[in-house]
């Protein structure tokens, strides 16, 4: 592939496969004794250990709007478009998700062969997902290069249309998960262990820490942090920092921004795809309309931490779930996203370029 | 050389449909009425996004202000009992007097800083409508709301005749100060603002004034649109004023040709339409060869209804495609294509 | 163009009043005749976004009940027509095509009943205007109560829905009033003794969520909690935590499927909440127990429906269900038999009528008594309701929803 020719990739695959080794172990961990659902009244949470779960909670939803945050984030940086289809790839990306893990038995997977078909997933979601943007950035948006900057807009949000359609289509499809009703919320399979790490380990309270939720931490950071360093260190990395802060100018250097560009949308792409696995095994609950809602929380994480920086998207997807996991306590679900979008309004009066963007001038 | 006057033979055509209408040709008033309402919103969104350029995401919040704030006044489930002449004019007050408070802090922000604050403030109003069922009824809804009253009539959405010259001449007036203030100083202002904001700073625009006008005079005409929205509509639900509903306004705009009136009514008409009289036109033509039901999940690949968002995505995606600057571009957004090819093609990228 | 446009509007203000009154005139003027022998019933529900499931099924059920009938009721031709009250810009019922459905019902001589809505704000926007017509129209799915029954429900309700005084609209499923009042008997007797209400704060989720409210307060059921949720969150582990620490022997959830009860399920579990899980007939159906996974929901899950589970009916009944398994391959669900059962009594409205005339088959319609219908047999009330006052109580078993008995409040 061409993207191996500018190199740099292979610290994407160490890192994915660190993330693939980590799964693994938490799978080590499935004791079958650990049955902690038992009926009895709840342990009492002191003051301390009631927010610390919360954050717990907070953390682990955040980590999933992190990944999605990253492809939008890397995507506006680099051509400055909202892709509002982001978060319907991510629905296709859970859908093939559960189309892999229900072929291969579904609920009935257990131990290794859980592991494998999660390994599975995560391979055939994600080059699924990488594969799609990559499809429609060079259809759709690569024409559009020189076109007013709201065009490439409109395309993204065709595309979330076509995308949401499909899902629908996807839902409807005599295939295995899939269930009576196209529309329906589909369950993905529940194939993670879930133990409370705080038992298990003999802390003395009434925390709940489970494998599920350091599942999606263990699988999300290494993502993350393997994106943070492929961006800064490799040639292709720099490439794209270079291209998103001149196109002009990179290509004066001999940057191909077409590569770039495309390299690009595959790997935000390739995240939506990890991401909607992670979701899907972590949340157990898949439906065609789920973009939507996953964009919105993603897109607004992205501006949050200053749109266009990968570290800035990784906070803000942290801090949005952790603010909607404390509102959720606090107040209600049901003001859970005026909550959210009120404290992003906040958050840009007082610093306009999102907590980690830095402020520069007007671009070509 | 004089073109002929196509916005004439457009308006008399309008106007004179009823008339065709009544000897049973055509789809019916109701269903235009809503069309002509979106193309009044996206007329009035034309003015923020393409006389300012500033991308907002969140028009659905300022139809809705208005609507909620004419349905309060008059609706018999409040002790108000305003008619509905007085709350017109207050509608559109309430969407002015939110763009002000709201854009007043945050018109400062870049380009789509700004777009999301404006999609959160979508969502917020959202989830503020449905939760204080004291005031909005919450998703059971605001009904019924108070019609106008003319000539001891009650007008009502029983007089599809009446909504729909209405609706066309609150259109023909936001065309007509679209049309007005472009040619002001404020529209040479935006013009300005758009091509550089920094250098028009420099040159004594004041953007922020600029843009501030922009966004208030977009949510009067939402304020008023909504206002009389509801009344056509006998009821008002949260649902109508979701992101769902900004972003097909927007996509009006840049369809038809950001910056035009008229390319715009043609994005709204067209997008509008496809929604409202030629998708459930083909639906029920479609439903008349299906054998009567049948099948499981499978079945909705049959039906015509389930494929409306595809097919309508695909437009859009090809009609970009095609014309990236819209259906009918402005003068301006033709000379602003124009050197961005020419600026592109002297860095020399590849076409 | 500028320029034409400009002068355009005084230019045509004119021929704007001509037409208004050409356009207004003949519009109310002439009605045209409908075509003799042929009746056509319509539907008017939402065919796209996340209800369609359900309304696809009681699409099905309409069908197959006009198929059973020979298309006939007497010499008279049975025409059906499914409508759309959903656009694409909202993704679900929109109160404009609901409204415009409405007033082309009424202005197609040919049709003599309106089956809808779904959705009980639907309802609030047709019901007026074909009440206006005399036309009649029957719900299979509307549980609002304020639609029909006086009491203290909307300023207004239910009168406002009857401009002209006569009453049009009828609906076979129990409304709210009943259901929410059995919820809460029979979960008083599972012994429950503390409740945390969830809704999906939609017009049918919180409504029925508040009447469970008050009659578990009524009987002395603590009520720990009554939270709406957003109903687009991928997960509710903070609510289910927070829940789990007021400790509540139930968690009644007033909402459909479609809007995460499976989530909630699933989030029960995940976080550790010992609560039963209670809802109504927005999730008695299968896909409901595909959404919560039915590893979740066995042995945990209490579901009320208004009248005799379809694969418990006899008689009758036992023969529309082997029919219509036969014939779609799957189970009839809640609002099949719903569908089913609004278009059998369309279809007795207008052979009691005899004549294609809308005065008539209502009047056909609201003396229906004791009609031997697929949920039991029943009368329409003096309201429109139906005279069923009881509700089934299922469980899920073995991922399916089973009986357990019928059960009624006085």
């Amino acid at each position: 592939m061409r993207l191996r020719s500018l190199g740099g990739s292979a610290r994407l695959r160490r890192a994915l496969g660190l993330a693939l080794l980590l799964t693994a172990a938490t799978f080590l961990l499935d004791t079958p004794a650990s049955a902690d659902q038992g009926p009895g009244a709840p342990v009492r949470l002191g003051a301390v250990e009631e927010l610390l779960q919360y954050l717990l909670i907070g953390i682990a939803r955040g980590a999933v709007f992190s990944l999605i945050a990253l492809g939008y984030t890397m995507v506006y940086g680099i051509i400055e478009l909202i892709n509002f289809a982001h978060g319907d790839l991510y629905m296709l990306g859970a859908f093939m998700a559960l189309s892999v893990v229900a072929c291969c038995g579904g609920e009935s997977l257990s131990g290794g062969a859980a592991a494998g078909a999660i390994a599975l997933a995560f391979l055939v979601s994600t080059a699924f997902t990488a594969g799609v943007n990559f499809g429609v950035e060079r259809l759709a948006y690569r024409p559009l290069r020189n076109a007013p900057p709201l065009a490439p807009l409109l395309t993204a949000i065709g595309m979330s249309f076509i995308f949401q359609n499909l899902g629908l289509f996807w839902g409807g499809l005599p295939i295995a998960g899939m269930g009576s009703q196209a529309a329906a919320p589909k369950s993905f399979p529940d194939l993670l262990p879930t133990v409370n790490l705080v038992q298990a380990l003999g802390i003395p309270s009434g925390l709940s820490f489970t494998t599920k939720d350091l599942f999606v931490i263990a699988t999300a950071a290494p993502l993350m942090v393997g994106l943070t360093l492929f961006v800064r260190f490799t040639r292709l990395g720099k490439a794209m920092r270079a291209t998103a802060q001149n196109r002009m100018a990179a290509q004066v250097v001999g940057i191909n921004a077409d590569r770039v560009i495309a390299a690009t949308f595959l790997i935000g792409g390739g995240l939506a795809g990890a991401g909607a696995v992670i979701n899907g095994l972590y949340n157990n609950t898949i439906v065609f309309d789920m973009g939507y809602n996953a964009g919105l929380m993603a897109f607004t994480a992205a501006v949050l931490g200053g749109i266009g920086s990968i570290p800035g998207a990784m906070l803000g997807g942290f801090f949005i779930g952790i603010v909607s996991s404390f509102s959720d306590w606090q107040l209600a679900t049901q003001w859970t996203p005026a909550v959210v979008f009120g404290l992003l309004i906040l958050v840009l009066i007082f610093r306009p370029q999102g907590l980690l963007g830095r402020e520069t001038g007007e671009k070509a | 050389m004089r073109r002929p006057p196509i916005g004439v033979l457009v308006v008399a055509a309008a106007v004179l449909y009823p008339a065709v209408h009544a000897i049973g040709i055509g789809p019916s008033l109701g269903g235009l009425v809503t069309i002509l309402f979106f193309t009044l919103l996206a007329v009035g969104l034309n003015i923020v996004v393409g006389y300012a350029g500033i991308l907002h995401l969140g028009y659905a919040a300022f139809f809705g202000v208005g609507a909620y704030a004419a349905g309060i006044l008059t609706t018999p489930s409040h002790p108000f009992g305003w008619p509905f002449w007085l709350a017109l004019p207050v509608g559109g007050a309430a969407g002015a007097l939110l763009g002000l408070v709201f854009s007043a802090p945050l018109l400062r922000l870049r380009g789509d800083y700004l777009a999301i604050v404006t999609l959160g403030l979508g969502e917020i109003l959202q989830v503020v409508l449905i939760n204080l069922p004291g005031v909005t009824r919450g998703n059971s809804g605001l009904s019924p709301i108070g019609a106008p009253r003319l000539l001891g009539y009650e007008l009502d959405q029983r007089y599809p005749a009446f909504w729909y010259y209405f609706v066309l001449a609150l259109l023909l007036l936001a065309v007509a100060v679209s049309r007005a203030v472009e040619r002001s100083r404020f529209g040479r202002a935006w013009v300005a603002i758009r091509e550089n904001e920094l250098a028009a700073d420099c040159m004594g625009v004041n953007p922020v004034r600029a843009k501030l006008l922009a966004f208030v005079l977009s949510a009067v005409v939402a304020g008023v649109a909504g206002a009389a929205y509801g009344s056509f509509a006998g009821g008002l639900y949260p649902t109508a004023f979701t992101f769902n509903i900004s972003a097909t306004l927007l996509c009006m705009v840049i369809l038809g040709g950001m910056g035009n009136p008229a390319g715009v009514v043609l994005g709204a008409v067209l997008l509008a339409g496809f929604d409202r009289v030629v998708a459930p036109f083909l639906t029920e033509q479609a439903g008349r060869l299906l054998p009567g039901g049948g099948g499981g999940s499978w079945r909705i690949f049959l039906e015509f209804h389930n494929y409306r968002f595809l097919l309508y995505g695909i437009a859009l995606v090809i009609l970009m495609r095609i014309r990236p600057q819209g259906l009918l571009p402005s003068a301006e957004m033709r000379e602003e294509l124009l050197e961005r090819e020419e600026a592109a093609s002297a860095a020399g990228a590849p076409a | 163009m500028g320029r034409e446009l400009r002068r355009g509007p005084f230019g045509v203000i004119a021929l704007a009043a001509a037409a208004l009154l050409a356009g207004g005139g003949l519009g109310s003027g002439c009605g045209p005749k409908g075509r003799p022998g042929i009746v056509k019933i319509v539907s008017s529900l939402p065919m796209q976004g996340s209800s369609l499931g359900q309304t696809q099924t009681i699409v099905d059920g309409i069908r197959m009940a006009i198929e059973e009938a020979g298309g006939k009721v007497g010499s008279f031709t049975i025409e059906y027509e499914p409508w759309d009250d959903a656009s694409a810009q909202k993704g679900s019922w929109d109160e404009t095509v609901e409204a415009e459905n409405a007033r082309r019902a009424v202005n197609d001589p040919d049709v003599l009943v309106y089956i809808g809505t779904f959705n009980s704000g639907a309802a609030k926007v047709a019901a007026p205007i074909l009440n206006r017509e005399g036309l009649l129209m029957i719900s299979p799915a509307n549980t609002w109560p304020g639609l029909t029954k006086p009491g203290n429900w909307d300023p207004g309700e239910p009168g406002i829905y009857r401009p002209s005084g006569k009453l049009t609209y009828f609906r076979v499923v129990p409304a709210d009033d009943i259901q929410g009042p059995v919820s809460a008997a029979w979960a008083q007797e599972l012994g429950v003794k503390s409740v945390y209400i969830l809704h999906d704060q939609e017009t049918y989720g919180k409504g029925i969520a508040e009447i469970v409210r008050r009659e578990c307060e009524k009987r002395g059921i603590a009520v720990k909690g009554f939270d709406g949720i957003d109903k687009k969150a991928p997960e509710y582990r903070s609510l289910m935590t927070k829940v789990k620490g007021t400790d509540p022997d139930l968690v009644y959830f007033g909402g459909i499927t479609q809007n995460n009860a499976g989530q909630l399920v699933k989030d029960m579990v995940a976080v550790g909440v010992r609560a039963e899980f209670m809802g109504p007939d927005g999730v008695y159906e299968k896909a409901f127990i595909e959404a919560a996974g039915a590893a979740n929901a066995n042995n945990r899950c209490y579901i009320t429906f208004g009248g005799i589970p379809p694969k418990n009916l006899t008689g009758k009944g036992k023969v529309f269900y082997d029919t219509f398994v036969a014939k779609f391959k799957k189970e009839p669900e809640g609002y099949a038999v719903y569908g089913y059962e609004a278009a059998k009594v369309a279809l007795e409205a207008i052979r009691r009528a005899g004549k294609e005339e809308r005065e008539a088959v209502r009047a056909g319609c609201a003396g229906i008594r004791d009609f031997d219908g697929m949920l039991g047999k029943w009368s329409f009330d003096a309201n429109g309701d139906t005279s069923l006052k009881f509700m089934s109580c299922n469980i899920v078993k073995n991922g399916e929803l089973e009986f357990v008995k019928l059960m009624t409040v006085d």
